[in-house]
C-alpha cells in the first residue's frame, strides 16, 4: 500500500514540500480540537456550581466522555507544540529568505489566538487550579494602567471570579476565539488565488491524507492511554498553593518571578511579537536575516529555558510538592464522596466544605501546623520546629501512652518545646507513672483513652470494660491525677489546676478546648501558646469539622462515622439551596 | 437640457444610495450596540466596596506578636447567587508586643496569590512567584517580584472586637491604589 502511494506520488504529483508538513498536521489537530470540543460543549454547564460538576460527569459518567476530554486536552497540547515548531521552522528558514508578510502575520496571530484559546479553556473545568488561574489572569489584566480595572471587570464579569467568568470564558473559548482563528487563517487563502489553492491541495491530497491520518491516529492512541485529571473543586476563597499554569505558560510564569508585571506580561511579549512581525522588512539584507533568525530562535530558546527552570524550581519546592500531595488526597476523597452520595444540588464545593476529611486537614494546615504535626499533612506544610504535641491519632491508646511516657513527653514531638516540659507533670507525675507496674500503666492508658469515646476504638473499649474501670480507680486513687485534674465530680473546678480529664478527647471536649484553651476548665492562665480559636480565625462549624477529623469521624473508607454527624452534614448540604 | 435631466436622477441616486448605506450601517451596528450595556454591566456593579469588618475578639489574638491569618466573613454575591456568610477573603492580624494591632491584606501585591505566614522563619512567603516579606510586611530578599510591601489595613478595637478596614488595592503596581 505504502509503495503504491509512493509510486503514484512520484509519478503524478509533485512531492509535498516538507515545509508544509507542520501546517497540515496543525490543521488536522485543530480540527480534532474543534470536533471534540463541540462534543464536550454539549455536556458542559458554565456556572460556579455546575462547571466542575458537569466536567466530573463528563469524565466519569458519560460513555466516552473521558476519551473526548482527553482528545480535546491533548490536541491542545499538540497544537501549541506544533505552532512552536512551526515558528522554529520559520526562524530557521528565514536565514536564507525573509518570511513573506501575510503567512508570517497569520502564524503570529495563530500563536496568540491558540494561547488565548488554551488559557480560556483551562478555566472552564473550575477546579482549584483553574480558579486560581482565573484569579491571577484577572489581576494581571487589572494591572494595566487606567483601563485595567474596568477591562478586568468586563472580562471576568465581576470583581471576583464567579458565574459570569465562566459564561464569558465559555463564549470566548467556544465561539469568539475560534471565529477569529478561522478568519485569520482564511486570510491565507485570500493571498493566493482560490484555484491554485484547490489545485495544489488536490494534487497533494494523498500526502495530506496520510499526514492527517497519522496525526489523528497518534492523538487517538495517546488519548486512549492517558487520562486528563480534573482537580478538586475550587473552594472559591482565593488562590491555592498549587496554582501553576499549563506547561506552555510556564515561561511567562517564570518571567514574572524576575521582572515587574507590566514588563513580563505585556512589554516583553508585545515587543517580541512586533519584532517578529517585522521580519519581512528586517530580512531584506543578509545581516537582517541573520539577526531575524537568531532573534526568533533566541525567543523560543529562552522560553524553553524559562519553562524548564520554573519546572526545576517546583521540583525542589517542598511546600509546592506537599501541596500537590494534599491535592491528590483531596481528589480521591471527593471521588469517594461522590460515589457514595452523588453530587448535591449546591455543588461539589459545598459538599467538600462540609466533609471532615476534606476540610479538616486544610484547617489543620492553615491554623495548627505552625506548632503541631500530624502524619496526614505532608512534611512541607508543617513546621520543622514543632512546639506542641503531635496530633496523629489524637487520644487513642498509643497516643495516650506516648504522652504518659516521660521521655516522649519531653521530646519535641510532644511538649519538648513548651513550658510544660519541666512542669509539674514532667517533674512529679510522669516519673511515678513510668515506675508503675506494666498492668497499671495499661489500665490508666485504656481508661484515659476511653474517655474520648473514639469511634474507632469502640470495640476494644467495650471489650476492656474491666480494665478501664480499674484504670479509672487508679487515676483517682493511687496516682493522684485528680489532685490537679478535674475528673467528674471528684475534683472541684475551682481547685483543679490542670486540664479537665472528664470526657478527655470527646467531640464536646475537643471543640471546647480548641475554642478556648485558656478557660478555667483547661489550661487557664497556665496556657503556653495555644491560641483561642473561638469566634476568631475558626468558625464554630470549622471547629466541629477539625475535631471530627482529629477523631477520625468521617464517613467512608478509613473513617469511622460513629454518629449521625456525617449524614447530617450531608443532608444539610443538599438542602442548602432549596427554598 | 437632456444631459441635465440625465444627471439629476443619477445624483439623486447617489445621494439616496449614501443614505441607505448609512442606514444599513447603523442598523448593522444596532445589535452590537444594544448589547453593550449588558457587556459593560460589571463595571457598574463594581460593588465589593471597602468596609469595616469585625475579625476576631481582641482576646483571641496570640500574644507572641506574630501575625495570624483570619478569614473575612460576609455575604457573597456572585451574579444571581447569594452565598450567606461566606469567606470573602483573608487578612493577617498581629498584636505587636507593644499592644498595637497591625493588619495586612493576605493578597500578594504582585498578582494576588494568597501569602502564607511561616512561623519558623517569622516571615510571609508567596507560593506563586516566591515573594517574601518580613513579619511587618516589608519586602525581604534580594530578588523579590512584589512591586511593593504587603498592603496594610486600618484597624480598630471596639467592644473587645478587632475590626479591620477590609479593602482591595490594585495589584502589580508600585503605588498603592485603592480599587474598593
Ligand atoms: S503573586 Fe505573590 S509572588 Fe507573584
Amino acid at each position: 500500500m505504502n509503495k503504491r502511494v509512493k509510486q503514484q506520488h512520484s509519478e503524478t504529483v509533485p512531492k509535498l514540500h516538507w515545509t508544509y508538513v507542520l501546517p497540515v498536521c496543525l490543521a488536522a489537530t485543530f480540527v480534532v480540537e474543534v470536533i471534540s470540543g463541540t462534543y464536550l460543549w454539549l455536556h458542559y454547564s458554565p456556572s460556579a456550581y455546575t462547571a466542575w460538576e458537569s466536567v466530573w460527569h463528563i469524565e466519569n459518567q458519560i460513555s466516552g466522555g473521558q476519551f473526548c476530554r482527553n482528545l480535546h486536552h491533548f490536541s491542545t497540547d499538540l497544537t501549541i507544540f506544533l505552532i512552536g515548531a512551526w515558528l522554529l521552522q520559520l526562524a530557521v528558514l528565514s536565514w536564507k529568505t525573509a518570511p513573506r508578510k501575510v503567512p508570517l502575520w497569520v502564524s503570529l496571530a495563530c500563536v496568540v489566538l491558540l494561547l488565548a484559546l488554551a488559557r480560556t479553556g483551562e478555566v472552564l473545568p473550575w477546579d482549584q487550579k483553574a480558579y486560581s488561574g482565573a484569579h491571577v489572569v484577572a489581576n494581571i489584566v487589572g494591572s494595566i494602567p487606567i483601563l485595567g480595572e474596568n477591562l478586568k471587570l468586563v472580562i471576568m464579569g465581576g470583581a471576583e471570579p464567579g458565574h459570569f467568568t465562566l459564561t464569558r470564558f465559555t463564549v470566548l473559548h467556544c465561539f469568539l476565539l475560534p471565529l477569529l482563528l478561522l478568519t485569520a487563517t482564511s486570510l491565507l487563502f485570500l493571498v493566493k488565488s482560490k484555484t491554485t489553492v484547490t489545485q495544489s491541495i488536490r494534487r497533494q491530497l494523498p500526502a495530506i491524507t496520510i499526514m492527517t491520518a497519522v496525526t489523528v491516529l497518534c492523538l487517538g492512541m495517546y488519548s486512549l492511554m492517558n487520562d486528563t485529571s480534573l482537580g478538586s473543586p475550587a473552594d472559591q476563597t482565593g488562590t491555592s498553593p498549587i496554582a501553576r499554569p499549563a506547561w506552555y505558560f510556564l515561561p511567562l510564569f517564570e518571567l514574572l518571578r524576575h521582572v515587574p508585571v507590566a514588563i513580563g506580561a505585556y512589554l516583553i511579549p508585545t515587543a517580541t511579537l512586533i519584532l517578529l512581525g517585522m521580519l519581512p522588512w528586517i530580512g531584506k539584507n543578509k545581516l537582517g536575516r541573520a539577526f531575524g533568525s537568531i532573534f526568533a530562535i533566541g525567543v523560543l530558546g529562552s522560553a524553553c529555558w524559562l519553562g524548564l527552570s520554573a519546572y526545576a524550581k517546583d521540583m525542589q519546592d517542598i511546600r509546592y510538592q506537599s501541596a500537590k500531595v494534599m491535592e491528590k488526597k483531596r481528589v480521591e476523597r471527593v471521588k469517594e464522596l461522590i460515589c457514595r452520595n452523588g453530587i448535591p444540588p449546591a455543588g461539589a464545593t459545598e459538599m467538600a466544605e462540609r466533609d471532615p476529611l476534606l476540610r479538616g486537614p486544610r484547617l489543620f494546615a492553615e491554623h495548627c501546623s505552625g506548632c503541631h504535626n500530624h502524619a496526614y499533612i505532608p512534611a512541607g506544610l508543617t513546621t520543622a520546629k514543632t512546639s506542641a504535641p503531635d496530633l496523629t491519632q489524637f487520644a487513642n491508646r498509643e497516643w495516650v501512652s506516648a504522652i504518659l511516657d516521660l521521655e516522649l513527653f519531653q521530646s519535641a514531638a510532644f511538649f519538648g518545646n513548651t513550658k510544660f516540659k519541666d512542669g509539674k507533670m514532667a517533674r512529679k507525675v510522669l516519673p511515678k507513672i513510668s515506675d508503675a507496674p506494666h498492668e497499671d500503666l495499661q489500665a490508666i492508658v485504656a481508661a484515659l483513652s476511653a474517655e474520648a469515646a473514639l469511634p474507632y476504638q469502640r470495640e476494644i473499649d467495650r471489650r476492656d470494660e474491666k480494665l478501664i474501670q480499674h484504670g479509672k480507680n487508679l487515676l483517682t486513687a493511687e496516682y493522684g491525677c485528680t489532685d490537679c485534674h478535674q475528673y467528674y465530680d471528684i475534683t472541684d473546678i475551682d481547685e483543679a489546676t490542670a486540664l479537665d480529664l472528664t470526657g478527655y478527647g470527646t467531640s464536646e471536649w475537643l471543640q471546647a478546648f480548641i475554642s478556648n484553651p485558656k478557660s478555667a476548665r483547661f489550661y487557664g492562665n497556665k496556657n503556653d501558646s495555644m491560641p483561642t480559636f473561638h469566634q476568631g480565625s475558626l468558625t464554630t462549624e470549622e471547629i466541629e469539622l477539625l475535631s471530627a477529623w482529629l477523631r477520625r469521624e468521617w464517613s467512608g473508607a478509613s473513617g469511622f462515622s460513629s454518629n449521625a454527624d456525617a449524614t447530617k452534614t450531608f443532608s444539610q448540604t443538599s438542602m442548602i439551596h432549596m427554598p | 437640457m437632456k444631459s441635465k435631466q440625465a444627471d439629476e436622477p443619477q445624483e439623486r441616486r447617489g445621494f439616496i444610495g449614501k443614505i441607505t448605506g448609512g442606514l444599513v450601517a447603523i442598523l448593522a451596528l444596532f445589535p452590537f450596540a444594544s448589547g453593550l450595556p449588558a457587556l459593560l454591566d460589571p463595571i457598574r456593579r463594581k460593588s465589593g466596596s471597602a468596609k469595616w469588618m469585625s475579625i476576631a475578639p481582641f482576646k483571641s489574638l496570640p500574644d507572641d506578636g506574630l501575625p495570624s491569618r483570619f478569614p473575612v466573613i460576609a455575604n457573597r454575591q456572585d451574579a444571581w447567587t447569594t452565598y450567606p456568610k461566606k469567606k470573602i477573603g483573608y487578612v493577617f492580624v498581629a498584636k505587636e508586643i507593644s499592644g498595637e494591632i497591625k493588619a495586612y491584606s493576605a493578597s500578594c501585591p504582585h498578582v494576588g496569590c494568597l501569602v502564607d505566614f511561616d512561623k519558623s522563619t517569622e516571615g510571609f512567603r508567596c507560593p506563586c512567584h516566591n515573594a517574601s516579606f518580613a513579619k511587618n510586611g516589608v519586602r525581604t530578599g534580594p530578588e523579590n517580584p512584589s512591586p511593593r510591601d504587603l498592603d496594610p489595613l486600618e484597624t480598630k478595637v471596639e467592644k473587645g472586637e478587632v475590626w479591620v478596614h477590609f479593602r482591595k488595592y490594585r495589584l502589580g503596581t508600585k503605588e498603592r491604589e485603592g480599587i474598593s
